[in-house]
């Protein structure tokens, strides 16, 4: 689920405003575990950096320890916008701008329009959203690393005539409305979405467990090296092992079912994810998509995931789904009405 | 004369069925995490009739004629301690009101969270994943989990389906004390249901490699007279490469809950 | 292992395949009035007579001829006239008027079935005279096999590939609730003897109208079996019926089992019954034809 709009206009302005020469940092250890803005005034020095992964990072029987309660939430937009080109990573001033823009533009009290469908529409206001009101502490510009410009790569012919296909949306049945909507799962991988961006990680030496608070969805993901399911298995969220590369916790994820769907990916869709505990606070979470029939290329993105105080909560999605039963019988008032769909 | 009595007090021990087991010798390895406790790390399922009916019942004929014998209920021993729920009068009607329109009203054929303890006893396996201070127990039903959050006061922000768990280590057991649901999950197919004022502690103890012993108490003052329990062994699915594969119903229900809201052909 | 001529074996071993088939009616002819036993000379001139009557006329459509039978051709070992020991008259006793309905409701089902539930349980493959309890012979298949452990006797009856599993380690019957419709066995030795207490069965009803049996239980029934070794190759099988729901009075029964050779057979009732579809078209045909006729 990508980032409103609104998020990536405030990106394009600012960049427009402050476009500076600051060369594209790469995203070292060392200016991933600084400190930017509101977060924490103080920056690590590289020393405290490496001790901080040194000590304390370790679970009893020797792995790295990822464990611990993990948020996405990040104004951070997927793609880099156009303006922005090549400018992968934000200055501290920017970041601190684009903030303040994005929240200045989140006015959860609005009620202009009080009484119409716009109304309604506000419903949903920052009361519900947790989209969360900072960029992601690496001031990437975009979730989207590889390529280089920060945009996923274009489709293949097959997969532009799927998205086409999917585009189509409609009311007739909950087949024409997103996974989301029907409660099915929000499926891999993990995103910043509206609310909600909490995960939580387990560990023991032979499973490392990544908890989605939606839709209380716990993916575990054996690391004894077994090999995966049969190829007639095939999940929402695939089947994963997983290893240890270094510190880096690499998870390799294959047997999608068709409908996961992941903007367009088919069942040969293999995803790898990358876990690395960078400091007390942050987790880096990379993942590569690689479905050469529906994407020209693979492509990589990456998100910090920042330690939350939070506990994960029940999130009874389906249970609760009176979104679909209300939008299905809008929708037959609507053509009884003779009005469109 | 004496020597039979004892022969017989011996017999009586291993031979008569006792509804609280003798206590265990057995010693499970510890956990992972090297805090001293015992590892419950694995996945298990329960194998008996419960999520029929908590209770002993006799064999019947099931709902769906086109399903014949492959979805007819069987019988079983039950297992609730003295084969008795001590429901209040107007509880009893209302449990008998939800045997009778079971399909319709059984939370499961919606696949909604089973809630607990009914999660542990469907016929699907789950995975417990333990460290010191969270113990996730993931249900191969519906992706429904609980995290039990250890040795904590916190309190729960809100009622939920599978409620809130928080447990303690006594000995070599793991006890739960789970509270803050909602009213909306049964115990069973039989009808067997609860109110939000619902108090379940469980108590888990490793009798051997391979089984978990579970006792559940179960507390509802608005349905009850009394506190009433259950009990039954939790097998290890101890098959090679053994892991949860995914039961997302929604998917299967959907036509179910909303095919008579479908546009019309 | 097993004891030879007269001497009592403390605990016998079952272990073995039996046979139940027998000259030996369930109730004792009328005319033969109290007369519980045959002299040897007699029971070989009923032993000849049954045979003969069991030949068959080679006429008409019949049903199974003599190559599916396997009738009997002995009278049980002790002589006696008839399976039923007790009343004096070797019958089956009085109905009470409970059971009576159910026996007329039956056989007037039976006579012109609206539907399979109105055929007989043997028809309807759900259960035989030869598991009852108590177990008693039929024209074939008469067959079990006994398999004995310390904590079970475990009895597998032929008809219809059924498995009694009678607990013996002292364990109590099982709650109420669950009916069955064997029953539920629990036994105990009793100087050489197999006590088997059998209770909890169902609503099935029994076996009114049903070949080889004609008798029928309802759930209340409690029933007494006892298993010894007359001699090595002779298993005395004796049951009684304590049912004063369904009878007027208890009875009882007795007979002897023949030490068999030879495997036990699948019998796939349940499974190749074309009998019951072809019963029920066959009325269906006949309320066609004549639908204004008195059933």
């Amino acid at each position: 689920m990508a980032i409103s709009r609104k998020s990536r206009n405030v990106g394009l302005t600012l960049a427009l405003a402050l476009m500076a020469a600051s060369p594209a940092a790469d995203l070292s250890a060392e200016a991933q575990s600084a400190k930017a803005e509101a977060q924490s005034a103080k920056a690590a020095s590289p020393a405290e950096a490496r001790s901080a992964k040194a000590e304390g990072a370790r679970t009893p029987w020797g792995d790295p320890d990822l464990q611990g309660i993990w948020s996405i939430a990040t104004i951070t937009p997927f793609e880099r916008p156009s303006a922005l080109a090549d400018k992968a990573q934000l200055t501290e001033q920017e970041a601190a701008e684009a903030e303040k823009t994005f929240l200045k533009t989140q006015n959860q009290d609005r009620r202009d329009g009080a009484g119409t469908d716009a109304d309604v529409a506000l419903a949903y206001n920052d009361f519900w959203w947790d989209r969360g009101t900072k960029v992601v502490s690496t001031r990437q510009s975009s979730l989207v690393v590889d390529p280089p410009d920060g945009r996923v790569p274009a489709l293949t012919a097959e997969g532009k005539a799927r998205a086409t296909a999917r585009a189509a949306r409609g009311y007739d049945s909950w087949q024409d409305r997103s996974l989301w909507e029907r409660c099915i799962t929000r499926g891999l991988p993990m995103i910043p979405g509206p609310y909600n961006n909490n995960y939580q990680i387990l560990q023991t030496p032979d499973n490392v467990v990544i908890l989605h608070e939606m839709i209380h969805d716990a993916r575990i993901v054996p690391l004894d090296g077994r090999p995966h399911v049969g190829q007639s298995i095939r999940q929402w969220f695939g089947d994963s092992r997983g290893r240890w590369e270094g510190n880096t916790l690499v998870v390799d994820t294959t047997n999608f079912t068709d409908k996961a769907n992941y903007r367009g990916s088919t069942e040969g869709l293999h995803l790898i994810e990358r876990f690395t505990r960078v400091d007390k606070d942050t987790v880096r979470y990379e993942f590569t998509i690689d479905d050469p029939t529906t994407f020209t290329k693979k492509w990589t993105a990456a998100i910090p995931m920042a330690r939350t105080d939070e506990q994960i909560y029940e999130y009874a999605c389906h249970e609760g789904n009176y979104g679909m039963v209300n939008l299905l019988k809008g929708a037959r008032v609507q053509e009884k009405a003779g009005g469109e769909k | 004369m004496r020597h039979w009595m004892v022969g017989l007090a011996l017999v009586a021990l291993f031979i008569l069925p006792v509804a609280g087991q003798a206590p265990s010798t057995y010693k499970a390895p510890r956990s992972p995490h090297k805090d001293g406790k015992p590892d419950l790390n694995g996945i298990w399922q329960a194998n008996n009739t419960a999520n029929w009916n908590i209770q002993g019942q006799a064999a019947r004929q099931g709902p769906i004629l086109e399903l014949g014998a492959a979805f007819s209920v069987p019988a079983g021993l039950g297992v609730v301690e003295g084969d008795e729920i001590p429901y209040q009068p107007w509880a009893a009607a209302k449990k008998k009101e939800n045997a009778a329109k079971w399909l319709e009203l059984d939370p499961e054929v919606k696949c909604y969270m089973p809630g607990v303890p009914r999660a542990n006893y469907m016929p699907y396996p789950f995975q417990i994943v333990q460290t010191p201070t969270h113990i996730l127990m993931a249900y191969e039903f519906a992706s429904a989990s609980r995290t039990i959050y250890m040795n904590t006061k916190e309190e729960s922000p809100a009622d939920t389906w599978m409620g809130w768990s928080r447990g303690r280590w006594e000995g070599d057991t793991l006890v739960v004390d789970v509270n803050s649901f909602n009213d909306q999950t049964w115990f069973d197919r039989a009808g067997n249901f609860h109110s939000e004022a619902l108090h379940v502690v469980e108590r888990y103890t490793p009798v051997s490699r391979d089984v978990l012993q579970y006792d559940v108490t179960i507390e509802d003052p608005k349905v009850f007279t009394r506190p009433w329990k259950m009990s039954m062994p939790l097998y290890r699915r101890a098959e090679k490469n053994a892991q949860l594969l995914e039961y997302k119903c929604v998917e299967f229900v959907e036509e179910l809950m909303y095919g008579n809201l479908k546009k019309k052909p | 292992m097993a004891g030879q001529g007269a001497t009592p074996i403390a605990r016998p071993n079952f272990d073995g395949t039996w046979n139940s088939a027998t000259a030996t009616p369930l109730e004792r002819p009328p005319q033969l009035k109290d007369k519980a036993f045959f002299t040897p000379e007699e029971a070989a001139a009923w032993e000849r007579q049954v045979t003969g009557r069991n030949q068959g006329t080679g006429t008409g459509i019949g049903t199974y001829n003599t190559v599916f039978r396997e009738f009997g051709t002995r009278t049980v070992k002790t002589l006696r006239t008839s399976i039923i020991t007790d009343p004096a008259d070797g019958r089956i006793p009085a109905l009470t008027p409970a059971a009576a309905e159910v026996k007329r409701r039956r056989l007037a089902g039976i006579k012109n079935p609206a539907s399979a539930q109105e055929t007989g349980l043997q028809d309807r493959c759900l259960a035989m005279v030869t598991t009852g309890p108590p177990m008693l012979p039929y024209s074939y298949n008469s067959n079990y096999q006994i398999i004995q452990t310390p904590n079970s006797v475990v009895i597998h009856v032929e008809m219809i590939h059924d498995t009694r599993i009678i607990r013996v380690d002292g364990s109590p019957h099982l709650p109420s609730s669950i009916r069955l419709w064997k029953g539920d066995s629990v036994g105990r030795w009793e100087d050489g003897t197999l006590v088997v207490d059998t209770t909890n069965f169902n609503d099935g009803g029994g076996f009114y109208g049903d070949a080889g049996g004609n008798f029928g239980w309802d759930r209340n029934l409690h029933l007494i079996e006892r298993f010894s070794l007359l001699d090595k190759d002779t298993l005395l099988y004796r049951f009684e019926v304590d049912n004063p729901t369904a009878f007027t009075q208890p009875w009882k029964g007795e007979l002897t089992l023949t030490r068999s050779t030879g495997p036990m057979y699948e019998f796939a009732c349940h499974e190749g019954n074309y009998a019951l579809p072809n019963m029920l078209s066959g009325e269906r045909y006949i309320e066609r034809q004549a639908p204004s006729a008195p059933r």
